[in-house]
């Protein structure tokens, strides 16, 4: 660290005001350089990076000046003669640079910084519209295609939803073929009942021929009795009558049952065709619906697919997206940076405007570069700022694997 | 339902990099640009977690987490320091302050996840 005591009195290059401000201007350029700032940021910090130079110098300049008055008179001498020295040079008058200078180099370091910010809040935000969106279209299409098992409308659930539907159409079909099918047996069996009923007509017919015969003999057998028997062949004449009209019956019954009997094969004939065709119409039926399936089959293994390759698009966009995340945020760090130089620039022109008001050479109270330096430090918030300050370098990306739990 | 979490921090940029981070997780979160700010905005609302900058302009992070301390609803609403600084007399400041936990810039997503998730109220 820079003392009063070590600080030469020839003004010889940059040794005066020390190599640790020169290591920090020169580490600061190169750790923005680093992290990828712009043309216009690199440029405020080499103007913050002269500042601090030309502070150093002032600094130096004061103390050297505090030491010339602490002293005896022969270094009040040499004080005014370096004095002299420096008006002869030409650089008398850097006060009235300094101060019209230093507030410019303030305002351009901090237009440079918000210019900076403006710049990454604006990428940020649009960074955050993309990824918002990303996310809502891996999620969209990860429902889509059946990636969330609690979703009912995904594709793979749809179709195993539609594939059991459609079996159980085909299945409900089948059966009701097979219903139908039992009842064309039921009335298959019903041609055997009329089978019976028209053995049963041709009976009648024969007992009412058998009956029309007796009824005939009954007659005879009336005639021959005479006058007695008159009332008999009354009776065997109805008798005979009624013969007639059962075997009229038995022929018009066993031509009714021959018309019920063709009426029942016609429709077992029927429901046996129509059987036929049912079955054929089920079977390509089953079949259209095997294909449709197939081909559904393979429209959403497609999509199934697409969506895992879009999930892991998706995580290696995730992991992308991490790593930018801790890239972004070194904006906050310069910002900080900056800011700080920017600070520290107004202290010193705040200090030059001071000394120019009271307008006092050797009773002007010299500024104590120790003191204004170990203040200066007191405001860092980044570790680089710390090393650079040390004189070391800082690393090219400060680690980010800090947390402390308490 | 989604917890809250509220960041704190004056950089907008910041802000918004620790935004994505969390609504990535499923978070959903509140900004303030400084501790005034913050607590201004609690507005009685609950806040399952606070990530918080120390240096801020108007209140830095340290005065926010004594501030909240006396607040009967937030006094143990968890908070963790999000900053630049590493030093240990900082991180025992927001210790004694009564943060939780210390987490560096820049911060690895990941990381900040399984701290908010060991952190965040039920």
């Amino acid at each position: 660290m820079m003392s009063s005591e070590n600080i030469p009195i020839a003004p010889t290059g940059f040794a005066p005001w020390g190599p640790p401000l020169a290591a920090g201007s020169a580490g600061t350029l190169a750790l923005l350089a680093v992290v990828g700032l712009g043309a216009s940021a690199l440029a405020a910090v080499a103007i913050a990076a002269c500042a601090t130079l030309l502070c150093g110098w002032w600094n130096a300049r004061q103390q050297r000046n505090a030491s010339a008055c602490a002293a005896n008179k022969s270094e009040a001498a040499i004080a005014e003669a370096l004095r002299t020295a420096y008006a002869q040079g030409g650089i008398g008058g850097l006060e009235q640079v300094f101060k019209q200078v230093m507030p410019l180099w303030s305002r351009q370091i901090e237009t440079a910084r918000s210019q900076t910010e403006d710049g990454i809040v604006g990428v940020t935000a649009r960074f955050a519209a993309i990824v918002e969106r990303l996310r809502a279209s891996v999620i969209a299409a990860q429902q889509a295609a059946g990636g969330d098992d609690d979703s009912n409308s995904s594709v793979v659930t749809m179709l195993a939803r539609s594939e059991a539907d459609l079996v159980a159409v085909n299945r409900a079909m089948g059966l009701a073929l097979q219903k139908r099918n039992e009842m064309v047996r039921d009335v298959h069996n019903l041609v055997g009942y009329t089978d019976d009923l028209k053995k049963m007509a041709v009976q009648v017919a024969e007992i009412a021929t058998q009956t029309n015969l007796l009824a005939l003999n009954a007659a005879i057998e009336a005639a021959r009795a005479g006058e007695t028997g008159r009332g008999f062949a009354v009776v065997a004449d109805e008798v005979r009558k009624l013969s007639n009209l059962s075997s009229d019956t038995g022929k018009k019954m066993a031509e009714q049952v021959g018309i019920i009997n063709n009426a029942i094969t016609g429709v077992i004939g029927m429901a046996e065709k129509f059987a036929t065709d049912d079955r054929h119409i089920i079977d390509e039926a089953e079949n259209t619906i095997r294909k449709v399936l197939a081909n559904f089959e393979s429209v959403t293994s497609g999509i199934c697919e697409s969506s895992t390759r879009l999930r892991r698009e998706s995580d290696g966009i995730r992991e992308e997206i991490a790593e930018t995340l801790v890239h972004l945020q070194f904006q906050d760090r310069i910002s900080q940076i900056l800011a700080h130089v920017r600070a520290n620039l107004d202290g010193l022109h705040n200090r030059i405007l001071q000394h120019l008001k009271e307008n006092a050479s050797c009773g002007t109270a010299a500024i104590d570069a120790k003191r204004w330096i170990d203040e200066m430090a007191l405001g860092y918030s980044t570790t680089e700022q710390r090393l650079i300050h040390r004189g070391e370098m800082p690393a090219s990306k400060p680690d980010s694997d800090e947390i402390t739990f308490f | 339902m989604a917890k809250t979490i509220m960041i704190v921090d004056d950089s907008a940029s910041l802000r918004q990099v620790v935004a994505i981070a969390l609504k990535g997780a499923g978070y959903e979160v509140t900004e303030a640009c400084d501790g005034k700010d913050a607590l201004g905005k609690l507005n009685g609302q609950k806040i399952h977690l606070i990530i918080s900058d120390v240096n801020m302009p108007n209140m830095d992070g340290i005065t926010l987490v004594q501030e909240l301390k006396k607040l009967p609803s937030y006094k143990f609403t968890p908070v963790i320091m999000l900053t630049t600084e590493a030093g240990e007399d900082k991180k025992s400041a927001g210790q004694a302050a009564g943060a939780k936990a210390w987490v560096v810039k820049p911060f690895k997503p990941e990381q900040m996840l399984t701290a908010v998730a060991k952190l965040v109220l039920p």
